[in-house]
């Protein structure tokens, strides 16, 4: 997904540079994510436990010899002599090292949802199953449709006068490449020495929207601004992939409500007031716009992507908390018009379908453009002990 | 590329040349970037009506709209003239002040132009006009009628309340700074805001929370009270939904918008006037501030000439005496609170004696205020031009040679107007050949004379298409409100990357004045027109500027330096060298507007520890200029926080933060401030009085204290710090 060099779209590829160590996972793109926090140092000592450098030849060549020296001849073991392990036991989660377990984490999450491409629908499902039983179904969790080619058009002339923003935000844009971690980090005392699995789970909600945000990127296949306009002149790369809906929308927003959701679940204070959730989605609105600031995205892109991640974060709460999926929501690009059929004014406004005053607050269908989705909920639907494990020890945190 | 010079005869002559220019050559680049046929363009002016002989007073509003139907231009004045909505029925049918606003386009102001020096005069009704901004017809609320306010709000304020008017662009009007406090924290404590950068838009709410305006709009205190309520959430405002229910930011009709950058020049100036904390305030005391705030148009502050934001300066005047009628003292009905006036702005251009147009247009209106029996300040910055090599001074002295040289060097890739002006010591008219102003071009271009003529002479620049390029002319005295004449030189852009060329050399132009011996000793100052970019701002201009050798712009060992200057090898000099030969002067840089006797004026200085020390700001510009009762700053205000922290902290554009900010504009607003807190006390503050407190807070005889054409009577040292102290941690000031 890199552009070249080591520009991570979305944040996302940040990871494979600094847990690349953890070889395979950092195909998953998703502990990239973790990545930025590379820097805090917290999780660079994971990467000694794959690479080369954590096991030094001289240290290697010490432990040959000095089993030689100290060993004597091989004593054997019966079998009962050590209990079996347990199976499928959480308690088992916490001997392994966050690596290996957002391995398990991705499977638990990716294995139950699914994708369809449907006469102009990018369709997210969630599979309800309880597993062994024939009773499977796959749940609408989100239908995207993308804006006409009009509304594109109406919105360009926003991107270039957004541009007046480039050089007061040049920070911020620059520092957003990496993930909305570093962001939300700063409103909640999120530090992987801290709060290690608070961080591991905000891990898995980034692998969770970028998982789904790519595939419906894809296949949306919307052109960026630089494709539209040689003198949007973005101030950064564009990302090779589609331009709706915007990653970094999505995965801010899918961070923030996770967080969000998460302090209010512990019920401590203050972490729990609205203040809390106010900045965050207010932190999550800034990384979008800024987005667009930098001329790689459309208003409209940011609005599909706070829908879509709002809502896969709504969705990771609930099976991180063990709660059966209940409700999916529709974008429908077509509709991001004002009374005039224009879309030329219609800035990014994630206020019009958020509502703080909810229970869970999230999603609203405040807007044409956003309502929810047939959700039949007719399956049963099994729990991930797994992720209700990593649910408990973020919480526990707080 | 072949230029030629083409004078103009008699028979062609114009009242204002710089206007025609405006009007007839950069309208050029204007048109398109307003995308717009030059000749449907509208353009802001600001007038000095004649004076009618039947009445020996000047002649109505009215009577100059009549005046129109006889110029041949049709019969409706109604397609080339609009007298401003804001002015009403009564005010059109009496004496017109001494300066007031129209909209036109160029088919009038042409005639007008060229009928002011003739025997036709009389049939305009016109005796001066400057031109400013220009709009599409969309831009601007074109009716015939006054507006009519349905429900015009009045505000009652407690006794010991002071009006602060602030005219600023980048206003971000809902900062916590300027909200009431406790019980009121969720109250607007601006009364009134013309935001000529707001959108219209039928959704905004009515009278009385929105009035009408020919350009922008104007909300009044109660709709921001309730647009700031309906964007509270959980106790902070969303700042953005804020703005945009009000019609200040919408990314879809605007290039650039100042308050939704970190730091904004009317926030920052704002909360130094009249911002007032929620911590360590008592809460009355910020009732006891009610704000009138005016927002210029972002795109006519771009253009840092003044010659389109100053314009403004009639109808923001009238705006702020407009409203402050409707404040009263609580239970006293009809009495008015005391106003105070802050124009962080400044200019290079202009006579320097207190009769340009702008300083005209202040005193007009402290004298209306006066009349009313309203106590009335208004405070000006000295400006920051003090090392911007834009002045220089001229002296042609009996027994020496006769011819003085002065090279301009403009700059390529200048997207804006070049120009400079010369404007003499002599006042009253002169001879033809009293002086004579030798232009001399890069790459070949032939030079050209233009001489003292009365009342006006000019050569104009053109390619081989006949297309103009460039204007050099003379404009006599008492042409216009002007006691001297003048010189200028008028520059289209060197480049753009729009279509708009052809494009005016850039180069080194010489300037020579020449005098015969007959004229004696002949004095002048000249100036170049600011058109630099602004920090923050979209690229603009480049900023043109007098090449001299002979400027000292650093010290040297061996160079005699002002004592109050620092002898750092390399260092930048604050003061001109002693006994400089160099015409180059930073002696004289005062603001183009700040020459007038009425208003306050104020420098910058450089807070230092221990504080006596504190030097004026390098930037700070300074007097003399040619008005003996306003020979330069009235008093300075700490601009930078220290030497390596330059600016001082004030509101930032999100409510909640702060930013710094140096320059002559945020010394100007502590003043201010301080101005109302002496008028809440019943004393007087004006230009006198500032003068002397800021003589006690400085006490002459140390050998520190800056002369009196940097600081006037002194820096004000005991001013308190208002924002952030921490940035002189462990200090109590």
């Amino acid at each position: 997904m890199a552009n070249s060099g080591g520009f991570g779209p979305e944040g996302s590829l940040g990871s494979l540079g600094s847990l690349g160590s953890l070889g395979s996972l950092g195909s998953l793109g998703s502990l990239g994510s973790l990545g930025s926090l590379g820097s805090l140092g917290s999780l660079g000592s994971l990467g000694s436990l794959g690479s080369a450098s954590a096991n030094p030849p001289l240290l290697v060549q010490a432990l040959i010899t000095n089993r030689d020296g100290i060993a004597g001849s091989f004593e054997p073991v019966a079998p009962g002599d050590v209990d079996a392990g347990s199976q499928e036991s959480t308690a088992y989660l916490e001997r392994l090292s966050a690596g290996v377990r957002s391995s398990i984490f991705a499977l638990e999450l990716g294995s139950r949802v699914g994708f369809k491409f449907d006469g102009g629908d990018a369709n997210v499902y969630h599979l309800q199953t309880e597993y062994g039983t024939s009773e499977t179904k796959y749940q609408l969790l989100m239908e995207m449709k993308r804006p006409t080619q009009e509304i594109f058009a109406d919105q360009l002339t926003m991107i270039a006068n957004y541009a007046d923003l480039r050089a007061d935000r040049a920070g911020e844009i620059i520092s957003q490449l990496a993930t909305p971690l570093e962001f939300l980090r700063s409103i909640a005392f999120v530090d992987p020495a801290r709060t290690p699995f608070t961080v591991e789970l905000l891990g898995m909600s980034l692998w969770l929207a970028n998982y789904v945000e790519m595939r419906v990127k894809y296949a949306l296949g919307c052109k960026r601004p630089v494709e539209w306009s040689p003198q949007i002149q973005p101030m950064i790369w564009t990302p090779t992939h589609g331009s709706l809906p915007s990653g970094h929308a999505t995965e801010a927003f899918c961070m923030a409500q996770v967080l969000w959701r998460l302090l209010q679940d512990t019920g401590t204070e203050p972490y729990s007031g609205g203040l809390w959730g106010e900045m965050m989605m207010r932190q999550a609105a800034r990384i979008a716009i800024n987005r667009t600031v930098a001329g790689v995205h459309f208003p409209v892109d940011s609005a599909a992507g706070a829908v879509l991640g709002l809502n896969l974060g709504e969705y990771f709460v609930k099976r991180s908390m063990q709660i059966a999926p209940d409700k999916g929501w529709k974008f429908d690009g077509t509709l991001f018009k004002d009374a005039s059929g224009s879309a030329e004014g219609l800035d990014f406004d994630w206020r019009q379908y958020y509502d703080f005053a909810s229970t869970p607050p999230g999603l609203k269908a405040g807007v044409a453009w956003v309502t929810e989705a047939g959700f039949q909920n007719s399956a049963p639907d099994a729990p991930s002990l797994p992720l209700g494990w990593l649910w408990t020890k973020a919480k526990a945190e707080w | 590329m072949v230029f030629t010079w083409h004078e103009f005869g008699s028979g062609d002559i114009v009242l204002n040349p710089e206007a025609d220019f405006r009007l007839n050559t950069l309208s050029r680049a204007i048109s398109v970037d307003l995308k717009t046929d030059a000749d449907d363009i509208w353009w802001l002016i600001v007038v000095q009506p004649a004076i009618d002989p039947k009445t020996n007073e000047n002649y109505t509003l009215l009577d100059i709209w009549e005046f129109a139907r006889h110029l041949g231009l049709g019969d409706d004045p109604g397609d080339f003239l609009l007298i401003p909505p804001e002015y009403s029925q009564d005010f059109r049918k009496v004496a017109a002040p001494e300066t007031v606003t129209f909209y036109a386009r160029r088919n009038y102001l042409n005639r007008v132009n060229r009928y002011v020096l003739d025997p036709r005069a009389n049939q305009t009704g016109i005796a001066w006009f400057e031109v400013g901004p220009a709009f599409r017809p969309d831009d601007i609320v074109i009716q015939s009628d006054p507006f009519i306010i349905a429900q015009p709000t009045e505000f009652e304020v407690p006794e010991g309340s002071v009006v602060m008017a602030v005219i600023d662009n980048g206003i971000a009007v809902g900062h916590e700074l300027f909200r009431g406090l406790d019980a009121a924290a969720g109250t607007s404590r601006v009364a009134f805001f013309w935001n000529m950068d707001g959108v219209p838009s039928d959704d905004l709410p009515p009278s009385p929370h929105v009035e009408p305006a020919t350009v922008g709009n104007v909300w009044t205190g109660n709709g921001l009270t309730q647009q700031l309520g309906g964007n509270m959430h959980n106790g902070v405002l969303d700042d953005a939904a804020f703005y945009q229910s009000i019609g200040a930011i919408d990314w879809s009709k605007r290039r650039h918008t100042p308050i939704a950058h970190r730091l904004s020049h009317g926030t920052h100036v704002m909360g130094l006037a009249a911002g007032f904390p929620s911590d360590g305030t008592d809460p009355a005391d910020a009732e006891k501030r009610p704000i009138i705030a005016v927002n210029l148009r972002t795109s006519d502050v771009q253009d840092p000439s003044g010659s389109l934001f100053a314009t403004w300066l009639e109808q923001a005047l009238f705006f702020i005496l407009d409203r402050h009628k409707r404040i009263s003292i609580k239970g006293r009905k009809g009495v008015r609170p005391p106003l105070v006036i802050n124009f962080s702005f400044g200019n290079y251009a202009g006579p320097h004696d207190g009769t340009g147009a702008i300083e005209k247009k202040i005193g007009g209106a402290l004298s209306k205020a006066s009349h009313d029996k309203i106590k009335c300040e208004f405070v000006l910055p000295a400006g920051n031009g003090n090392e911007s090599r834009c002045h220089a001074r001229i002296e042609i002295d009996s027994g020496h040679t006769r011819e003085k040289s002065l090279d301009w060097r403009v700059q390529p890739s200048d997207r804006s107007l070049s120009a400079l002006q010369i404007w003499l010591d002599e006042k009253g008219a002169v001879a033809d050949d009293y002086v004579t102003l030798t232009v001399d071009g890069p790459g070949g271009i032939e030079p050209v004379e233009v001489p003292s003529h009365h009342p006006v002479a000019w050569q104009e620049l053109l390619n081989e298409e006949g297309e103009r390029l460039g204007l050099v002319y003379f404009l006599g005295a008492n042409v216009g409100p002007f006691k001297r004449g003048h010189f200028g030189v008028l520059l289209y852009a060197t480049d753009s990357p729009e279509d708009v060329g052809p494009f005016a050399p850039s180069g080194l132009w010489k300037m020579h004045l020449e005098a015969p011996e007959k004229s004696g000793d002949v004095g002048a100052r000249a100036w170049v027109i600011r058109d630099e970019t602004l920090p923050g701002y979209p690229v603009f201009g480049r900023q043109s500027y007098f090449d001299d050798p002979l400027y000292a712009e650093f010290f040297e060992p061996g160079l005699p330096i002002n004592p109050l200057d620092r002898p750092l090898i390399g260092g930048r000099l604050g003061y001109d060298p002693l006994a400089t030969s160099a015409l180059v002067r930073r002696a004289g840089t005062l603001s183009g507007f700040a020459s007038g006797d009425r208003t306050v004026v104020i420098s910058g200085f450089v807070n230092t520890d221990p504080r006596e020390d504190c030097p004026i700001a390098l930037y700070s510009a300074s007097g003399p200029t040619n008005n003996p009762a306003k020979t330069g700053p009235d008093a300075s205000a700490q601009s930078n926080d220290s030497i390596v922290m330059p600016g001082v902290l004030s509101a930032g554009s999100a409510s909640g933060s702060f930013v710094a900010m140096p320059g002559t504009s945020v010394s100007a607003p502590q003043v201010a401030r301080w101005i109302a807190d002496e008028l809440a006390m019943g004393k007087a503050a004006g230009p006198a009085e500032v003068r002397a407190a800021a003589g006690a807070m400085d006490p002459p005889g140390g050998s520190t204290k800056p002369p009196d054409t940097r600081s006037g009577g002194g820096r004000m040292l005991e001013l308190p710090i208002l924002f952030g102290q921490s940035r002189w941690p462990g200090s109590s000031r």
